[in-house]
């Protein structure tokens, strides 16, 4: 039998070389940022503003590359053949993921704000008790929200795989069309309700749009209600991602098959 | 003695076909089984069935002492392991993640494998020809230390040196006590070694025999699996 | 080594080791190389080679000593008896073959006389 750590430790280090190489693009075009402040080229303002956008990029950049991996291990021999219950190997690919993905949140994090405040966005003492007020809970609520949407992805997959399985070709093929279109609709519904509640949130604490481009200190002094709703929204969209993590589950351990190679009779 | 493989009452279907009906097996420890049948007869699927890449299925299927599907893969090596890999890896680095993952993967062996079917471990999967995409397997295969191996037309389109080679790794390697399970379309190739053929016809076991008792008749075991299709090997 | 496929392969390897015993490949008393290694000189798979060894052992052609292989017997009188066997297999089967021909034996007996004596000078010539 193949221990869960076993697996896990094999997944989280392929994955880190996946994200490290899209982390060596975002730090090639940041040198050439800055380069090109150096000599002048480019203001501060737009230095962090692209800093900004390419962290953005990236990130999102890894978080598909991960769901591919992850997207991987249920349809291939390579991973579904090792002694180890279905239920382990989704939680290692789920640990897996997020351990590559904090680490590149939080490089992208530190260059972010070294970058911010090098140009003088000054960040002074008050920002590390409001960090552990405001930013905490907005970080947990995007991980959160990072694990739903993994598990909707391969929800959505292991379906599509469930229907062609047990359907002949056409009829097959309408509903998986049918599948896709409402997964769609409901990522695209989800990804609403994050930007309301972003927009709520940014209302409840009167601040203006402009103050979220660099890190002031009385911008992350949260209420505690508010902080409190945030954890309450933490909460609610990690228990979505644990019930379509336990659907995935019996889904892997149940219905979903490795893919066959055509040349094999 | 525990069988080394019991397959009872397997049913198995996918898109609104049956696959394999009624499918009952029995092998016991240490032989060599041809598993025989025309293209699509249901050879790959029973393998996958057994290994545990297909999961859908009613009936049990019990390796040695094993009865659900992990304990199983701990026990069986199926030639359709190195699915799934990378194909920019190298061939050192499918054995450095076996290594890491199986606990029964066995990676002096895999090198000497590799170096007896003259394999190269800085090679690209992805550059390796058909042949030695073949031999990768079965190295990969037979580097586990396993109850059931199963071999998935190993032969496939091999040329006849490379075929005696395997054949050669086939015969060192497994493990006194270990049954292997062959299949092919081309019985001929495999034929000297087999104690015993197993024939799908129709998606289930046409018949089960032992290979000397065959020739004692006076049949060479290609022509009795040949019996059973008239002539034609259409299903 | 290529077998017939229509005879029991146990058998084509207890022939085959006879066959090495009449020739003097293998010498009374030689041991055998061990299982695994006429598996893999003969491409058979294990089970085989050691039906075909039991086989020779219980005929008392081999003789197994524990812990150290399978021997050719010293038993000069055993061999001798294998040895005759082999030989009249293969004239029972020419024997056979000539009868299906409509010979009688004494015309069978000349025609092999002529027969090696044609041999001979042709060996002579070469």
């Amino acid at each position: 039998m193949t221990s869960f750590k076993q697996v896990w430790w094999v997944m989280a280090k392929e994955r880190g070389r996946q994200l490290t190489q899209l982390l060596g693009i975002d730090l090639a075009v940041v040198v050439v940022l800055i380069v090109m402040r150096l000599i002048g080229r480019l203001s501060a303002i737009d230095l962090v503003g692209f800093t900004t956008l390419m962290a953005l990029i990236t990130a999102v950049a890894g978080f598909v590359a991960m769901a591919q991996s992850q997207e991987q291990v249920w349809v291939t021999n390579r991973w579904r053949l090792i002694p180890v219950a279905n239920w382990r190997l989704y939680l290692a690919s789920t640990l897996a993921n997020t351990l590559a993905i904090v680490l590149l949140w939080v490089v992208l994090g530190v260059l972010e704000i070294g970058i911010a405040t090098l140009e003088g966005f000054g960040v002074d003492g008050s920002v590390w008790r409001d960090l552990a007020n405001g930013t905490l809970p907005f970080l947990a609520i995007v991980l959160a929200f990072t694990l739903l949407l993994w598990s909707l992805i391969s929800l959505a997959h292991m379906l599509s795989l469930v229907i062609t399985d047990f359907l002949p070709g056409t009829q097959g093929k309408w509903l998986r069309r049918g599948l896709t279109f409402i997964i769609v609709l409901v990522a695209l519904k989800l990804v609403d309700w994050l930007f309301t509640g972003m927009a709520w949130l940014i209302e409840k604490l009167g601040i203006s749009p402009a103050a979220f481009t660099y890190f002031g200190g009385s911008v992350m002094a949260f209420q505690g209600s508010v902080v409190a709703d945030m954890w309450l929204a933490v909460g609610m969209v990690s228990l979505g991602a644990v019930v379509l993590s336990v659907i995935n589950c019996y889904l892997l351990a149940h219905w979903v098959e490795t893919k066959q190679l055509q040349q094999m009779a | 003695m525990t069988e080394a493989l019991m397959i009872k009452q397997l049913n198995y279907r996918r898109n609104q076909k049956q696959l394999l009906t009624d499918v009952n097996l029995t092998l016991p420890q240490g032989q060599i089984v041809g598993l025989l049948g025309a293209n699509g007869a249901g050879k790959t699927t029973l393998m996958r069935l057994i290994a545990g890449s297909a999961v859908n299925f009613r009936g049990s299927i019990q390796v040695g002492d094993a009865g659900d599907a992990v304990a199983r893969k701990a026990q069986v090596s199926f030639s359709g392991m190195i699915d799934g890999f990378n194909p920019n890896w190298r061939v050192g680095q499918v054995a450095e993640t076996l290594a890491e993952l199986l606990a029964d993967f066995r990676g002096e062996d895999f090198y000497q494998l590799c170096d007896l079917l003259g394999l190269d471990q800085k090679q690209r999967i992805k550059r390796l020809s058909k042949g030695n995409q073949r031999k990768l397997r079965l190295a990969v295969t037979l580097s586990r230390r396993a109850q059931l191996y199963l071999l998935d037309e190993p032969f496939d389109g091999i040329d006849v040196m490379t075929r005696k080679a395997m054949l050669n790794s086939i015969l060192k390697w497994a493990p006194e006590l270990a049954t292997l399970v062959i299949s092919d379309h081309h019985v001929t190739d495999i034929e000297q070694l087999l104690d015993q053929v197993v024939v799908i016809k129709a998606r289930t076991i046409a018949a089960q025999a032992q290979a000397d008792d065959i020739r004692a008749q006076g049949q060479s075991v290609e022509q009795y699996f040949e019996s059973f299709f008239g002539g034609d090997l259409d299903d | 080594m290529e077998f017939d496929d229509k005879v029991p392969i146990y058998y084509q390897i207890e022939q085959y080791i006879d066959r090495q015993i009449i020739v003097g490949d293998l010498a009374p008393g030689d041991q055998i190389p061990a299982v695994r290694q006429l598996a893999l000189t003969l491409t058979v798979n294990v089970n085989t080679i050691q039906r075909a060894l039991a086989e020779l052992i219980r005929q008392g052609i081999l003789v197994s000593q524990r812990g150290k292989g399978n021997f050719v017997t010293t038993d000069t009188a055993v061999l001798a008896a294998m040895k005759k066997r082999v030989i009249n297999a293969e004239l029972a089967e020419t024997y056979e073959h000539l009868m299906g021909l409509g010979m009688t034996p004494a015309e069978m007996l000349a025609a092999l006389e002529a027969y090696i004596q044609e041999r001979k000078d042709r060996d002579a010539h070469d």
